[in-house]
């Protein structure tokens, strides 16, 4: 199979690097024999690797390692629990970076508490407001309190004792209109009208 | 080369504990692993806590060496995370580094050769420092351990466990890549590649 220049032109750098079989390298230099455009570029590759080779093989003067075998012993000599090996370290290590992930979450979760209850002012109006009887629940402190509090001040003693006071009222109003005599308006037994009921 | 035989009974007695078996495995690729690093970070105190940090998890993590799998690739792939960690902590704190001159000898100091063309030659050199420090770090791993380290492609795809195909058209574009970032004038086109073979045949550094 003849190649094509664009096919050999993607192999240059396999080719260079002797990376192909030997039948597609003899392939190859069949191709650049009848082709001088191709074998220029291909040697526009091989230039630059030259240049990349001569650059960049000398090494720093004199010996570059030594002293690092020193250093790694030390390092090991030095920290020993660091570099502590075997799978029951590797799990021990594990355990413990879990066991602090969860101390920092809760850590955390406290903390930004403690900013809401230091920072009430600065806590976003509450929703839709519950009913009275849930207002209670929010003296317990804490940013859960804020969805349930009726007032800014709901918080404080005094404010706990309004709402008490509040709450006294209501089922004080709510006793004397169950305890009232029933009105002269009959009571429906139905919610339909009594025309459609006669249908 | 270490056989492969010596070199497992090595891998065996550093897992035991030995630390003498461990100082040995450390003088027998401490080579290898510095040039890696140094071709990766362009640093020579990179270069060196890099090796350094490598060498330490092969002794913390010996145990999870597969047997079958060569202690080299194994330990190339450890060099290259190590590299590519220092190479991102690098790009998120940007530090500035001073101009080098230790991966580039300045033979300035010279005199015996002409001043202008020392001077031509360092500032040559530095633009393929450049040039190669610009490519993306992937492709400087495979350009490296292929072009400086010898390591054929299917040993590159096995130690970054990467597709072989992968790694051929990283290589094709890192190739392309310095070929377009080095000046004409810096590389002279090869009549034939032999110079080139040459020394790539003399080896590793």
């Amino acid at each position: 199979m003849k190649l094509s220049r664009e096919q050999v032109r993607k192999l240059f750098v396999e080719y260079l690097y002797e990376e192909l079989p030997e039948d597609q390298m003899a392939q190859i230099r069949q191709y650049l024999e009848e082709d001088p455009l191709c074998r220029a570029e291909l040697e526009e590759y091989c230039g630059v690797l030259n240049a990349l080779d001569a650059a960049t093989r000398e090494a720093p003067p004199g010996n570059p390692t030594a002293g690092l075998l020193q250093r790694i012993n030390y390092e090991l000599d030095s920290r020993p629990g660091i570099y502590r090996r075997g799978r029951r370290a590797q799990l021990s290590r594990r355990l413990l970076a879990l066991a602090a992930s969860i101390l920092f979450i809760l850590f955390s979760i406290y903390m930004i508490n403690q900013w809401y209850v230091r920072h009430p002012a600065r806590v976003p109006e509450p929703g839709p407001r519950p009913g009275p009887f849930f207002s209670d629940i929010g003296a317990s402190g804490g940013f859960l309190r804020y969805p349930l509090i009726q007032s800014d001040d709901a918080g404080s003693i005094e404010g706990f004792q309004e709402r008490q006071q509040q709450i006294q009222a209501i089922e004080q109003e709510l006793d004397g209109v169950v305890d009232s005599p029933p009105s002269s308006q009959p009571v429906l037994a139905h919610p339909w009208p009594a025309s459609a009921s006669q249908d | 080369m270490v056989k492969r035989s010596e070199e497992d009974r090595l891998v065996e007695l550093v897992r035991k504990g030995d630390r003498k078996a461990f100082d040995r495995l450390v003088l027998q690729y401490q080579g290898r692993v510095y040039y890696t690093a140094l071709r990766m970070l362009h640093n020579h105190e990179d270069a060196l806590d890099a090796s350094q940090d490598a060498f330490l998890k092969v002794w913390r993590q010996i145990h999870t060496l597969k047997k079958g799998v060569k202690v080299y690739s194994w330990l190339y792939r450890i060099t290259v995370n190590t590299c590519l960690d220092r190479l991102r902590w690098k790009k998120r704190h940007q530090t500035e580094s001073l101009p080098e001159h230790d991966v580039i000898s300045m033979p300035l100091w010279n005199l015996e050769s002409n001043p202008r063309e020392a001077l031509r030659e360092v500032m040559w050199k530095r633009r393929v420092e450049r040039a190669l420090e610009k490519l993306p770090p992937k492709q400087k791993v495979i350009f490296v351990l292929r072009h400086y380290q010898n390591l054929k492609l299917r040993e590159i795809a096995e130690i970054l466990d990467r597709p072989l195909g992968t790694i051929k058209a990283s290589l094709h574009h890192a190739v392309q890549r310095l070929r377009a970032e080095l000046p004409k004038e810096d590389w002279a086109p090869a009549r034939d590649r032999s110079s080139w073979k040459a020394r790539n045949a003399e080896g590793v550094s």
